[in-house]
């Protein structure tokens, strides 16, 4: 019996020694994600920097799990921040009830919101996880790369 | 039958009666023809050509919706060359309108959308830019234009001119360069405007109010009643996540509203999402209103009020639902003790209310609204129809304009039906006993004489309108029967025109205009000093303006539900001053109205978009009312309050549904016998002519 014991052990630590490590040291090192990785939304602008979001709610109402909380309201003269006569007042997505499906990024008909491969989106409570506007959309005027998320970190 | 006409539609037989259109014997059978301009309510005029079948005998396709079926008519509908006219008809009317469904209202409850998704072609062949206006173009401050969108249908123009009688709109120009306007310096100020927003099959016309605040599909959906005139118009309430409300829209009935709303109803939802909602009770502390708990603020309340005892009065509210008003009194009554109990402020003269119940209660006012347009003449006493209870004013406009009807209006003012009468009879205010005296002695035959400030001809000329009547609708306003001067005598002169007209063959129907959405059900459920649910005679008690008028010395405490008497149109002052010599004053109200704001303490409760109960209209039918949105922070349904407070006083009031107060009203008041929920239904049940 104690023979099969080392015999077993032995495949064990022949894998540990021989075999290619999988464990990332996460987060000094950082997982290499597939090109079309979708993980949390980006709002995004014109090159003008008005919202390419109109505020139509389709992505809401494309959405299968219902996260997506969009209020509308017009565009008045000194206060445009998209072209057209509406805009989002209010974008919020619940972040826990997302599943990533990517229907929004589908059903948006200016192409506003895209799925980006930044997965760091825990937070320490509920409420945390209800993204709102001002964190989806993208910074102006100086947008960074890691705004978008990179696929080769 | 020479009446009837036998044709057939895609290999199938209908026989239907003579001058009904194509479109309307397919509907019949089930089958589906696109329509844009077609309306079951307006004439036709086939301005849309969307709705082209084939005809045969004729050699070029037809419009269903303006076409009259004729005898051995034969018409195919589902074939390969109708859908590709119908395909083109689509292709047609997108070539101008813009493809901007995703900011656009209608996106998602759109006729055009979805007939093009049905019928329409797959893509756009046009390649060219597409029309531009500047949008969106105000017509008043409620209704907004926007040009680029319209398929110039001319339903709003239509119904403008044929049901509401205001053309405040019209088509301006001729042929490609067609546009729906207002006349110069005029704004759109039909109080019927609403209507035409829903009446646009696209988003050309939108409301104001409703502009990009919720998508179609956003949107739930609840059945209830119009809460502010006595017609009790259908509506649906929409709102969003069940937190508030966006929009009203017509719910058909075509016994009540038909398909339409006034602009009042229409666009009255900013009381229930005001901001400044009650959200918690508050208890008078030094002076100041501060934030309490409900157990505080009832315990307050009720020691105030039994303090006062017999002293104590209760005002309900017209516009409250019956479960609530029914309970109030029942409330003030037995817990309380008090017999003061009323559902208004209004000054009513001595022993009118005595008169108009026993009135009502020998089912006199047996009217129903539906026959208005059936009988031959109207007779409309002391009412501004068309302000008070507007949809009615349709109804008459439909009688006298459509069908032909004779309309006797009577008026100290030259109000807007004033035009369709004949004749419009003048009186002088403060003389309506005289007056309807006058009127009832020239149809009986006896002689008068004018003191009213009618002429003689006119009312002569009125009587022989009602005489030569087959079927008269008299319909008088409970203002002029209980606030009047001598209002008995304008009752025993209806009675005595009704019973002459009836002794002719004449038929009548006597109608009772009431104001609140339920005047009728307060009284009906015993809201009324000196009478108990039902009509039963009791102990006698102040009316509400008399415990308004003695407060101080006769009254001490009063309850207020859902009124602001401090906000009254002729006597804030003296109600103000009223208010402050109380001891104990309660008001139970959705905001801090001018009234709650001297009292001690105030009780947040429900709007009608929150609760549950039933509404008693001006014909006396019984119509649900469903909560459409979640109670605001911690307020309260009125019966939830009134049975909390109950209960603390150690009275039986167990309820656990507010169908069981139904229950209670329906076993106790002999006109709502066997009424529940399920009888109601989702049309209401009409109570008129039960006794």
């Amino acid at each position: 019996m104690i023979g099969e014991l080392i015999k077993g052990l032995g495949v064990t630590i022949k894998h540990a020694l021989t075999s290619k490590r999988v464990t990332i040291e996460y987060p000094e090192q950082k997982r290499t994600l597939g090109p079309r990785a979708r993980w949390r939304h980006v709002l995004l602008r014109h090159e003008d920097g008005l919202e390419r979001c109109i505020g139509c709610s389709l992505c809401a109402g494309a959405c299968p799990a219902r996260c997506i909380l969009v209020e509308a309201a017009e565009n008045r003269e000194g206060a445009r921040y998209s072209p057209g006569e509406r805009y989002a007042k209010v974008y919020e997505i619940n972040m826990l009830r997302c599943i990533f499906c990517g229907y929004c990024q589908d059903a948006c008909p200016v192409e506003a919101i895209i799925l980006r491969p930044i997965y760091e989106i825990s937070e320490y409570t509920r409420d945390a996880e209800i993204y709102t506007k001002d964190m989806l959309l993208m910074p102006y005027p100086n947008p960074q790369t890691e705004d978008l998320g990179n696929t080769n970190a | 039958m020479p009446d009837e006409v036998t044709l057939t539609i895609d290999g199938k037989q209908i026989t239907v009666p003579k001058g009904t259109l194509v479109i309307e014997a397919a509907k019949k059978l089930g089958i589906d023809i696109p329509v844009f301009c077609y309306h079951t309510k307006l004439e036709p005029v086939g301005a849309c050509r969307q709705c082209l079948v084939k005809i045969e005998g004729f050699p070029k396709p037809q419009v269903s919706c303006s076409t009259q079926v004729a005898e051995g008519m034969v018409v195919h509908v589902n074939t390969p060359e109708v859908k590709q006219m119908w395909e083109s008809m689509l292709e047609f009317l997108l070539i101008n309108h813009p493809l901007d469904c995703p900011v656009c209202d209608r996106g998602g409850e759109c006729p055009l959308q979805d007939n093009t998704f049905k019928y329409g072609p797959p893509d756009s062949r046009f390649e060219h830019e597409k029309r531009h206006f500047e949008k969106p173009v105000p017509l008043s401050s409620l209704v907004l234009l926007d040009r680029e969108r319209c398929i110039l249908c001319f339903r709003c123009v239509r119904f403008q001119r044929e049901i509401a009688d205001q053309p405040d709109i019209y088509v301006a120009n001729r042929g490609y360069g067609d546009y729906i306007d207002i006349f110069p310096g005029k704004p759109f100020e039909s109080n019927f405007s609403g209507n035409t927003i829903e009446l646009c099959p696209v988003g050309a016309l939108l409301s104001s109010l409703f502009r990009f605040r919720a998508r179609p599909w956003e949107i739930t959906k609840t059945e209830s009643i119009c809460p502010n005139c006595g017609v009790g118009c259908n509506i649906t309430i929409d709102d969003r996540r069940r937190r508030y409300v966006v929009r009203f829209l017509a719910r058909i009935n075509d016994e009540v509203n038909e398909h339409w709303l006034c602009d009042r109803g229409r666009f009255n939802s900013h009381t229930i999402n005001d901001p400044d909602r009650l959200v918690k009770p508050l208890v008078r502390k030094n002076g100041e209103l501060q934030e309490a708990t409900w157990e505080e603020a009832l315990t307050v309340a009720l020691e105030g009020m039994r303090a006062a005892g017999s002293h104590a009065g209760g005002i309900g509210s017209p516009a409250r639902t019956n479960e609530a008003n029914y309970l109030f009194q029942k409330f003030m009554r037995q817990v309380i003790g008090t017999n003061n109990v009323d559902y208004t402020f209004e000054k009513r003269t001595d022993g009118s209310t005595g008169a108009l119940a026993s009135a009502i209660a020998s089912v006199f006012f047996n009217g129903r609204i539906s026959d208005i347009a059936e009988s031959d003449a109207i007779l409309c006493l002391g009412s501004d129809i068309s302000y008070d209870l507007p949809l009615l004013d349709l109804w008459i406009k439909k009688a006298v304009r459509k069908l032909g009807k004779n309309l006797v209006f009577a008026y100290p003012l030259k109000a807007e039906l004033a035009k369709y009468a004949r004749p419009f009879l003048s009186y002088h205010y403060g003389q309506e006993a005289e007056f309807t005296r006058e009127l009832a002695s020239a149809v009986s035959g006896t002689s008068w004489q004018p003191l009213a400030g009618v002429r003689m001809e006119d009312i002569d000329l009125a009587s022989e309108v009602l005489k030569s009547a087959n079927y008269v609708t008299v319909m008088v306003a409970k203002s002029m029967i209980e606030s009047a001067e001598n209002g008995r005598d304008v009752l025993k002169s209806l009675q005595w025109i009704a019973d002459s007209l009836k002794s002719r063959n004449v038929r009548v129907q006597v109608m009772l205009l009431v104001q609140g959405a339920n005047t009728f059900g307060a009284m009906d459920v015993g809201l009324l000093p000196g009478y108990l649910p039902g009509y039963k005679p009791a102990d006698k008690g102040l009316t509400g303006w008399e415990m308004l008028e003695k407060a101080g010395s006769d009254i001490s405490a009063l309850w207020i539900m859902g009124q602001n008497p401090a906000r009254d149109l002729f006597h804030t002052e003296a109600f103000t001053a009223a208010l402050q010599k109380l001891d104990m004053l309660v008001v139970q109200d959705h905001i801090l109205t001018e009234t709650a704001r001297y009292a001690h303490v105030v009780l947040p409760s429900s709007t009608f978009a929150e609760t549950e109960g039933t509404f008693t209209n001006t014909e006396r039918r019984i119509q649900r009312i469903n909560p459409a949105i979640r109670r605001v922070g911690n307020s309260k349904a009125d019966t939830d309050i009134i049975i909390e407070a109950a209960s603390l006083a150690g009275a039986d009031f167990n309820y656990s549904k507010v169908e069981e107060i139904l229950t209670e009203i329906s076993n106790t008041v002999p006109q709502y016998q066997g009424v529940t929920f399920d009888a109601i239904g989702p049309f209401g049940r009409y109570l008129g002519d039960l006794k």
